[in-house]
């Protein structure tokens, strides 16, 4: 009957401590852990078996039975309750724990067996739990259990406790907690850095003794509580009070191993007295505080490189976003400016995050972007956004597109690249775009970022097409044509040179066209049936070329002299005799016209016509 | 009837047409309508009006730059870089070509360094700007024919003495150097074809076929010199010196 008014008290005290617990509660999966002050115990003393449950609001959670024990003896059936609240970013949370005490009966290796939870309806089991007990002789001064609850429900005060001494490494550490130990590079990677203590030690002027460093990670600090409380938590199946030192989420910059720097603090911890002594306490509470030095482990991660195949417009973001392009207006005057708002946001590594690119109608004038970003490091990851604020300036008038604006990401969860695409973006401008109102001109009076006006006249016009002279016909004939005309000059004047000087030559030339001249007069004759005039025709078309040719005197030669002179050209004797005859043949026709007939005048023409080439043959050979 | 056919001749090939000195009032119209137009912000309409004024076969420095004005304010890089640097040709000094084809270039996404020309082909290259081809050519062939006058003048008209023969020299010193360099800048000319990427990227090929070997990867408004054109490919050098074959049709000669 004392029990079930015990256990009515203690569902009553658990109903109003969830009810004046009336935030808002974070909805949790429950766990339930068991833990022991202590896995060594000495045969005299008791063991505080403590089972944990998180994940409820302590509303619907059936008082536990005690577990059993080999070996072990329950010193009391009704657990000692107690409820631990924390808010961590805002969020709160709760925990509810039921401790037994345990006194061992003999020496050994004993276990305490798994309990059972009834919570809302459905069985949650601990964890067994092993310990060893050994003669108390074998046990180190240790401090005396501290839980107000075992005092309050009949702990075993009257039994005699040792005294604590010291501090060893299981009683207050620090434990670091990163989120992965393998990440792509520049993923985000949250490290937690968790100090953990004992019940009853207290902690004083605690602080980072190295800068805590991570070569190869870009950082940044997480918040954490800058007043923490302490909250209850099971490691390795002992029962500690817990406090978060650092978070910080770190970006490893390259690929391959690397390491994270542990944290290391010094502090002064407070081993509190078993002795109620209050004169003791008084008197020797600053010899209590002892100086501590704790260190994490070092964090090791492997960073793997982003896999190929990255879109063009990849530049080297990590994590997960999502973008907006929002313009704050789309239709204005040349002149104007419209601003263009690019946000960027979600988990990753904002800070270095580079602008997209935009594809900016050229008609726009486009100003280096206005960057501003916003952190949320309050989560359990950072986040937050980036705004990338750009000036467009409207040179020119008529409708635009600004293309969609694309974002690509590398998102590790998917292990994947995406782009996220912005909408196009229509904009209207009017008026004149010849009279901008502000124009930025340099030093020489050309304006700034864009192109110089345009020209409203032109007279200087020239012909498209390559001026070639090497492939065409007329410039060669061009300059060859003159020299043509100019040697033509010079033989001209080179021959009349010599007409002029050398008659030898002027008569041989003149011979031949002289003496055709003369045949073809005297032919006329002897048609005209002049005979005389005929002959004497014939007569001087030869000895004119004879003449010519040897440049003699044409006429008052003999017949003798003639003969010399032919002779001395190398004219034959048959020739000379026929020129004779010929000759005779004339001086009939002239001199006795009637006894000719018309067939010798014929025949005194061949004879002419003949003779002529002959000589000319005969002298020039 | 000698001097009068010697003054005939030279008359003759004195009064010989200049080309390129004509104008079209239809090219003026055709440039006004597109100014017009691109001051209105219609710059596709524009962009029709001055291709109507380059298809007559003439171009002027105020044309390429308002085409490649029109172009930059169409976003379109590459086109915009070709017509800048037409202009520029016509017009090196220009401060308005120059400053926005500065701009213009430094809105690439390639930068290349360029590789240095040898003095021999930067002289080349100033003559060629100061004495154009067909002012070399036109006032070499002047100074050859006064030579050839006053050789004629000399055998025909047997004029000569000291002064003659210095004449005839230095007309034949001026008019051979002249018409020379006229030849060997129509030949070899100092500067090279070039021509500009208009495609967003493309890909230089190790040979002029689509499935050969990446040798790099060079982006819209990058300045090639033209080495050789086969079919669809042509072997091109990008200023840095790197060489390789791309498709014809991304290029825009300058």
């Amino acid at each position: 009957m004392q029990l079930s008014v015990r256990r009515i008290s203690i569902l009553l005290t658990m109903c109003l401590l969830a009810i004046a617990g009336g935030e808002k509660l974070v909805a949790q999966t429950i766990r339930v852990q068991a833990s022991v002050n202590s896995s060594t115990v000495g045969t005299e003393e008791a063991v505080s078996y403590t089972l944990l449950v998180q994940g409820s609001d302590g509303s619907n959670i059936m008082v536990p039975a005690a577990p059993t024990a080999d070996g072990m003896t329950l010193l009391q059936s009704v657990p000692g309750t107690q409820r631990s609240v924390s808010i961590t970013n805002g969020q709160m949370s709760q925990s509810f724990s039921f401790t037994w005490t345990f006194r061992p009966t003999r020496e050994g290796a004993t276990r305490i067996e798994a309990a059972t939870v009834n919570v809302g309806g459905t069985d949650y089991r601990s964890q067994p739990i092993d310990l060893r007990v050994v003669p108390q002789s074998q046990i180190p001064a240790r401090r005396p259990n501290s839980n107000p609850f075992n005092r309050l429900f009949g702990s075993p005060a009257n039994t005699p406790q040792p005294q604590p001494t010291e501090l060893n490494e299981n009683d207050i550490f620090i434990r670091a907690f990163p989120s992965s130990r393998t990440a792509f590079q520049n993923e985000q990677i949250v490290v937690e850095y968790r100090l953990y203590f004992k019940e009853g030690i207290q902690l004083r002027q605690s602080r980072l003794t190295d800068s805590w460093d991570a070569e190869g990670f870009w950082r940044e600090e997480l918040d954490v509580e800058t007043r923490p409380i302490p909250r209850i938590a099971i490691e390795n199946g002992m029962r500690y009070n817990m406090i978060v030192l650092k978070r910080a989420a770190v970006f490893p910059t390259r690929a391959g191993p690397m390491s994270i720097d542990p944290l290391k603090i010094e502090s002064e911890a407070l081993l509190p007295f078993g002795s109620r002594d209050p004169f003791q306490s008084l008197f020797s509470l600053r010899t209590r505080f002892t100086p501590v030095q704790l260190a994490s482990s070092t964090v090791n991660v492997e960073a793997r490189p982003l896999p190929a195949g990255a879109p063009a417009g990849f530049n080297g973001a990590v994590g997960s976003y999502a973008m907006t392009v929002v313009p704050d207006r789309t239709q204005l005057e040349v002149g104007e400016s419209i601003q263009l708002t690019v946000t960027i946001s979600g988990r990753g590594n904002l800070a270095t995050l580079d602008a997209p690119e935009l594809d900016i109608p050229a008609a726009f004038e486009l100003y280096d972007p206005q960057v501003t970003t916003t952190l949320d490091r309050s989560g359990s990851q950072l986040s937050g956004r980036k705004t990338f604020r750009y000036v467009l300036i409207a040179r020119s008038n008529g409708t635009f597109e600004i293309p969609a604006v694309d974002f690509t990401f590398f998102d590790p969860s998917s292990t994947r690249f995406r782009t996220t695409s912005s909408s196009v973006v229509v904009v209207t401008v009017t008026g004149t775009a010849s009279t901008p109102d502000v124009v930025v001109a340099t030093t020489n009076g050309m304006p700034v970022n864009d192109f110089a006006p345009l020209f409203v006249s032109s007279s200087n016009w020239k012909r498209v097409e390559t001026y070639s002279l090497h492939n065409r016909l007329w410039p060669y004939l061009l300059v060859f044509l003159p020299l043509l005309m100019l040697g033509s000059a010079v033989v001209y004047q080179r021959r009349r040179d010599r007409y002029d000087k050398d008659v030898t030559w002027a008569r041989g030339r003149r011979a031949h066209p002289l003496s055709r001249k003369n045949l073809k007069r005297a032919m006329v004759l002897l048609k005209s049936g002049d005979t005389t005039g005929y002959f004497e025709e014939l007569e001087r078309a030869v000895l004119g070329f004879i003449g010519n040719r040897l440049n003699v005197a044409e006429r008052g030669q003999t017949r003798e002299q003639l003969g010399q002179v032919l002779l001395d050209a190398g004219v034959d004797q048959s020739l000379r005799t026929k020129l004779r005859v010929f000759l005779d043949t004339c001086d009939k026709g002239r001199f006795a016209p009637a006894s000719i007939s018309g067939e010798n005048k014929e025949e005194a023409f061949d004879e002419a016509s003949a003779i002529i080439p002959d000589i000319d043959e005969q002298v020039s050979g | 009837m000698r001097i009068f056919l010697l003054i005939l001749f030279l008359s003759a090939l004195f009064s010989a047409p200049a080309p390129g000195l004509a104008q079209d009032s239809d090219i003026l119209g055709y440039f006004d309508a597109g100014t017009a137009l691109l001051v209105d912000g219609q710059f596709s309409d524009a962009l029709e009006q001055f291709e109507n004024a380059e298809r007559l076969g003439w171009g002027s420095t105020e044309l390429y730059f308002n085409i490649g004005l029109a172009y930059h304010r169409l976003d379109n890089l590459g086109q915009s870089i070709r017509y800048l640097e037409r202009a520029k040709i016509l017009s090196p000094n220009d401060p308005k070509v120059i400053h926005s084809l500065n701009l213009a270039k430094s809105r690439r996404v390639d930068n290349f360094s360029e590789l240095p020309k040898p003095f021999w082909r930067r002289a080349h290259s100033w003559t060629a700007r100061v004495v154009p081809i067909d002012v070399s050519f036109w006032t070499g062939f002047m100074a050859y024919a006064i030579l050839i006058a006053l050789a004629l003048a000399k055998i025909i008209l047997r004029l000569d003495g000291s002064w003659w023969r210095r004449g005839r020299f230095a007309a034949g010193v001026l008019g051979a150097a002249l018409l020379i360099h006229a030849f060997a800048t129509s030949a070899w000319p100092p500067m090279d074809q070039k021509a500009v990427v208009l495609a967003s990227e493309v890909a230089l090929l190790e040979q002029a076929d689509a499935g050969s070997n990446e040798v790099m990867r060079v982006h819209e408004g990058v300045i090639v010199i033209m080495r050789t054109e086969v079919s669809d490919f042509t072997f091109v050098q990008i200023p840095n010196g790197g060489r390789g074959w791309v498709p014809s049709t991304v290029l825009g000669s300058i």
